[in-house]
């Protein structure tokens, strides 16, 4: 792998045009992802396991979809073939249960004559295209998720439930096409985003916000979702409903630090190993992308940092500070 | 269920990649070894540990990556390059480093998944 990352630094400093260059650089993360993959079925095989289930260290959002169909359904005995309500439900409640879902649960208000939901929100940041039953996956965890966070009133609970039984009703119809169409299986939501991901499918950029158009199957069941609410909000005193689909959730926060300098500082800061590494490419700190703060803000840090401070006389300081666990505070030295 | 070398070397693959910005100066591999070397040693780097478990006759790893294996966190801390290539290829070598280290730590895995 070591040898793939020095061909890869050959490359980002050769002599061949951008478009080369990012070609050449593919081809070698497909090869470092192959070699680590080799490596790591060795140590399956030497312990004589059937096979290796490999994670990204970096969720995207799609991580416990992975985790459904490698794990928690073949622990539960699902590995082969179609499959069938029970089954998929018993294996998105275990991925709740191990808390593999990152999501923000429904928030529900009730003020100045209306009855404010956020609907649950699924936290994904992947611009993949779901696989079907992928999808079927995700409106089944919601429904779960919705469950355990009622409306805050009996009557409504017991109005929603109906509506929650209805939803029911058209995810198992929209399983059983799925099952029809051979598209109900492990391997099939393998395809499915394989094709997608080789241009099988329509995808958006990298980068790019998760497609927010949902489809007919997803449409039909906001629509009854919606509706049930609308009663709820009756119920409660003709109250008007206000109801949103949540936010994508961002990462949660490393570590708020608030900035001890006087009044007026600037403070600018970079990753510490970013400052190394360009010091070692001969990068001026003019070109550094400096992030920009005042003294007395808060901010995200973790890990260490190279600081540039600006005092309100015009003086200034560079210097490193690392933030620990229980770090709230970076004092920096008065001017 | 998505392909390999993005599900496990994501670094290269969320970073935008532009070389206008590629090095002055050439930097050398063992620089980079180096370099992810001290910034382990020294706590400069937040990050997720690797993981190993076995469930049922499957080996599960979970590879190294950003502080908090949350959505989006990446973007939080330091493992996203960004436009900056000479980073992505760090980031390559700086996980080879985290694995090296702490994947299979102790174990006879840890010996038959090396040499990196």
């Amino acid at each position: 792998m070591e040898e793939t990352v020095a061909a890869e630094l050959a490359i980002i400093q050769g002599a061949e045009d951008d478009e080369e260059k990012e070609r050449q650089l593919d081809e070698r993360l497909q090869e470092l992802g192959e070699l680590l993959k080799k490596g790591i079925e060795a140590a399956a095989r030497d312990m004589r396991l059937s096979g290796a289930f490999i994670e990204p260290g970096h969720d995207d959002g799609t991580v416990w979809l992975d985790r459904l169909f490698a794990i928690y359904l073949p622990r539960l005995g699902q590995v082969n073939g179609q499959l069938n309500y029970a089954q998929l439900q018993q294996g998105v409640a275990q991925a709740i249960r191990e808390k593999a879902l990152a999501f923000d649960a429904p928030r529900i208000s009730v003020n100045a004559g209306r009855l404010t939901v956020i609907d649950v929100g699924l936290s994904v940041e992947s611009p993949r295209r779901l696989a079907r039953i992928e999808e079927v996956a995700c409106e089944l965890a919601k429904l779960e998720l919705r469950r355990r966070h009622p409306v805050p009133q009996p009557a409504s609970r017991a109005i929603m439930e109906s509506v929650y039984g209805q939803m029911e009703q058209v995810i198992r119809q929209r399983l059983d096409e799925l099952r029809q169409a051979g598209a109900a299986s492990a391997d099939a939501a393998s395809t499915e985003v394989a094709a997608a991901a080789t241009g099988g499918a329509e995808q958006p950029d990298a980068g790019e916000d998760p497609p927010v158009d949902r489809s007919p199957f997803g449409r039909k069941l906001d629509g009854i979702l919606k509706q049930g609410l609308e009663r709820c909000a009756q119920s409660m005193g003709n109250l008007r409903l206000d109801f949103s689909n949540s936010p994508n959730a961002t990462g949660s926060p490393t570590r708020s630090v608030r900035l001890g300098a006087p009044a007026g500082t600037k403070i600018e800061f970079v990753h510490n190993t970013d400052h190394k590494l360009w010091t070692l490419a001969g990068k001026a700190e003019g070109e550094y992308p400096w992030v920009e703060r005042r003294g007395g803000d808060t901010v995200e840090l973790a890990g260490g940092y190279w600081f540039r401070l600006t005092y309100p006389g015009g003086r200034q300081i560079r210097l490193y500070k690392k933030t620990g666990v229980k770090d709230t505070d970076l004092r920096f030295p008065e001017p | 269920m998505r392909p390999f070398s993005t599900a496990i070397s994501g670094q290269l693959a969320i970073a935008v990649l532009t070389f206008s910005s590629a090095s002055a100066a050439p930097v050398t591999i063992k620089q980079l070894r180096t370099l992810a070397v001290e910034a382990l040693r020294d706590g400069d780097v937040a990050y997720s540990p690797p993981w190993s478990k076995v469930s049922g006759r499957t080996l599960w790893v979970k590879d190294a990556g950003p502080f908090s294996d949350r959505p989006g966190a990446a973007s939080l801390d330091y493992w996203l390059a960004g436009d900056d290539p000479l980073k992505a290829v760090f980031l390559d070598q700086l996980a080879i480093e985290i694995r090296r280290q702490r994947l299979f730590a102790g174990t006879r895995q840890q010996l038959i998944i090396e040499p990196y």
